[in-house]
């Protein structure tokens, strides 16, 4: 068992490396961060704007 | 040996017999003719025969008069013995010289060895007074000065003598005797035959400390004698044998019944029905093994029992080694010996009682009132199905401690874990031994010293990334360009090329291109083109930047962040094309994406994985070993309608 754990945790590491060699990752890069937080920010202006639009969003104009 | 030529000779001629008797040491008042058994007593010059010894009784001791053997160092010489018997059988004083005639007692009590020195005489509690477990507290030199625990009161009789002793005795002399451990090996008698008391302090120890040489039959390997005594079962009237000296009492392997068989005809002890082949030893009587180098005979079966958990015992013999246990519960299996101290308590504040014992402790586990249910073969006590004691096991796997108290007495034993399969090719026996149920109280954790090691793993295979994430983090952020500054007026498209410079990194990985401007109202559209300057491959991409209005909202930003795919190592020159509704500046910053630590903490979290599931599994296993201990926690489902 100890020995598959040293197998195992060697490869890991080997994967480890390779990953940062090769640039993979499973978190967003920046350039992507930068996007979502700007598609975030573009759904923000434009919701806002049309939120206050519905009146139905304050409960009236509904019944 | 050399005390030989040094000590004290005097040599006579027996009044009786006329052979040569010697008084060798200087403290020897009798000596008993080894021919005619006549007890002389010196006084003087003068030699007086009070009458002849009894016989001894044989019990096979290893040691006998000219045996040589050692104590801390020193030499001694084995000159005499007084035999004494006591209701549970038989033990040896051997009375022993050193070097310049200063005596000593080696006391052989069923092949447990402990020697002993008379120390002037002080306060010691009445024999009536005392009780096993007592503390009593002996005073003088500091070599032995100190807390004493009672574990033994008996009244002894004198069976018979020989040799040269430093007093006068005869048969049927009793004597009170109580025995008592102090720290580590330490021992004490105190003999209450004389007034004062006389106080016996030295050490209990293992028989091949004493590095014994001249011993009585040496190539016996430590063997029943081969010779037996047939009796009849006093309960079945089925012949039983008495192999060994030692042996005070055949259980009967058919009907169970109990014969003292210590005279030459058997006298009934107990008559037993109920146990009539109740039970059928895995490990025949009779069986022969070698067990860390010394061969044992298995001798005598008994089960005992506290309320529904029972277990077997085997009592295994060795001529010098005396006597050891095999216990099996479950298909669990221990080999025990005597303890060679008494343990001391310790960590009084701890939650479970603990004892120290050879510098280790033990975890108290569990206390029963134990009864023999069952008994077949050979014993050297007078046992009896139904007997009693309290026992104590207290755990340090893969050893267990046991105390076991019963009227007058406290033992100590020390017991060790043996895999089944390993006794059974001790013993040459056939077939498997019985697979094991449940965890046994000092069963060794398969899991315990391997957490650590899986902990220990993990921590080098931690730093091992560690040091890898920083050396892959300096590499990236290395050698990237100072920032490259644009500037683009409305209708005045801007063209500007930049470089060489170098891009670092180790490989084709992604390049992050930043862009920042001052824009507030308009659009601003950038082209950049990367040339590598040596192979002339080129890299281009377009962003937008900027701000615009969209269905009456306004929208942008005044940076952008774009990355290249897959960008080598090298040289390269950058091309800024950009227009620009606006007057405008600009910087573009060119630097390695980042894989940050991400990989670092999954690789992180699966090398931890595996230390944190072996230590659940180590901590599951002790959880079930002590779901069977006295400190269980309660179950939830046992309610009492």
């Amino acid at each position: 068992m100890f020995r598959t754990y040293l197998v195992a945790a060697m490869l890991a590491f080997g994967a480890y490396g390779l990953g940062q060699y090769k640039g993979w990752s499973v978190m967003p890069s920046e350039a992507e961060e930068f996007q979502r937080q700007r598609a975030e920010q573009r759904a923000a202006g434009y919701g806002g704007r049309s939120g206050t639009s519905r009146s139905g969003r304050s409960g009236s104009g509904h019944k | 040996m050399s005390i030989k030529g040094e000590e004290t000779r005097r040599k006579v001629a027996c009044p009786s017999c006329g052979a040569p008797v010697r008084f060798r040491g200087a403290t020897s008042i009798v000596s008993v003719c080894a021919f005619c058994k006549s007890t002389l007593v010196r006084e003087g010059v003068k030699l007086e025969n009070i009458g002849r010894q009894a016989e001894l009784l044989e019990d096979h001791s290893p040691i006998r008069i000219g045996t040589d053997g050692r104590h801390r160092g020193v030499g001694f010489n084995v000159v005499g013995r007084i035999q004494f018997a006591y209701p549970d059988g038989a033990w040896n004083e051997w009375h022993v010289l050193f070097p310049g005639g200063k005596g000593a007692w080696l006391s052989d009590a069923g092949r447990e060895y402990s020697i002993t020195y008379l120390i002037p005489p002080q306060p010691v509690p009445k024999f009536e007074a005392l009780k096993p477990g007592m503390q009593v507290r002996l005073a003088g030199d500091k070599a032995f000065a100190g807390a004493y625990s009672v574990t033994n009161l008996d009244v002894g009789e004198v069976v018979a003598g020989e040799g040269e002793l430093p007093f006068r005795f005869t048969a049927g002399w009793k004597a009170k005797v109580a025995d008592l451990r102090g720290e580590g090996a330490g021992f004490a008698t105190i003999d209450y035959s004389e007034e004062p008391p006389h106080v016996y302090v030295g050490e209990k120890l293992p028989f091949d400390t004493f590095a014994f040489s001249g011993l009585r039959d040496p190539e016996q390997g430590g063997f029943t004698q081969g010779t037996a005594l047939a009796f009849k079962c006093s309960g079945c009237g089925a012949p039983i044998e008495k192999r060994l000296t030692t042996t005070e009492v055949v259980a009967c392997g058919t009907c169970g019944s109990v014969t003292d068989v210590r005279g030459t005809t058997g006298e009934v002890v107990q008559k037993n029905e109920i146990n009539m082949k109740a039970y059928e030893p895995g490990i025949p009587l009779g069986s022969i093994g070698t067990w860390k180098s010394v061969r044992y005979e298995v001798v005598g079966f008994m089960r005992r029992g506290a309320g529904l958990y029972q277990w077997g015992e085997y009592l295994l013999h060795n001529t010098a080694q005396g006597y050891a246990w095999v216990t099996e519960a479950d298909g669990h299996y221990n080999f025990v010996r005597a303890a060679a101290e008494i343990p001391k308590e310790a960590g009084a504040l701890r939650r479970r009682p603990t004892v120290r014992y050879l510098g280790r402790m033990f975890t108290h586990f569990s206390q029963a009132e134990a009864r023999v249910t069952y008994l077949t073969g050979e014993f050297y006590w007078r046992v009896r199905v139904g007997d009693a004691a309290t026992c104590d096991d207290y755990v340090d796997p893969p050893l267990i401690l046991s105390s076991e108290q019963s009227g007058n007495e406290v033992t100590w034993s020390l017991g060790e874990y043996v895999a089944g399969p390993a006794l059974w090719k001790a013993f040459g026996l056939e077939g498997k031994p019985p697979k094991p149920e449940g965890i046994a109280p000092n069963q060794p954790s398969p899991h315990k010293g391997s957490v650590l090691r899986y902990w220990l793993t993990a921590l080098a295979f931690l730093v091992l990334g560690l040091v890898a994430q920083l050396a892959f983090l300096g590499v990236q952020a290395a050698s990237r360009p100072a920032s490259i500054a644009f500037a683009a007026a409305p209708n005045e498209p801007w063209h500007s090329v930049h470089g060489p410079f170098e891009v670092g990194g180790w490989s084709a990985t992604p390049l992050v291109i930043r862009t920042g401007t001052n824009a507030t109202t308009l659009w601003v559209s950038v082209h950049y083109k990367l040339t590598d300057a040596d192979t002339g491959r080129a890299f281009g991409i377009s962003r937008s930047l900027g701000f615009g209005t969209l269905g009456g909202v306004r929208d942008g930003s005044r940076i952008d962040v774009a990355e290249l795919p897959a960008v080598p190592p090298g040289r390269y020159t950058l091309t800024v094309d950009a227009t620009a509704g606006q007057a405008v500046r600009g910087t573009v910053n060119l630097y390695r994406a980042t894989v940050g630590w991400s990989n670092f903490f999954l690789f992180a979290g699966f090398v931890l994985l595996w230390p944190l599931i072996a230590a659940l599994r180590s901590l599951g296993f002790e959880t079930r070993r002590w779901s069977e201990s006295d400190y269980a926690p309660e179950s939830g489902d046992d309610s009492d309608d």
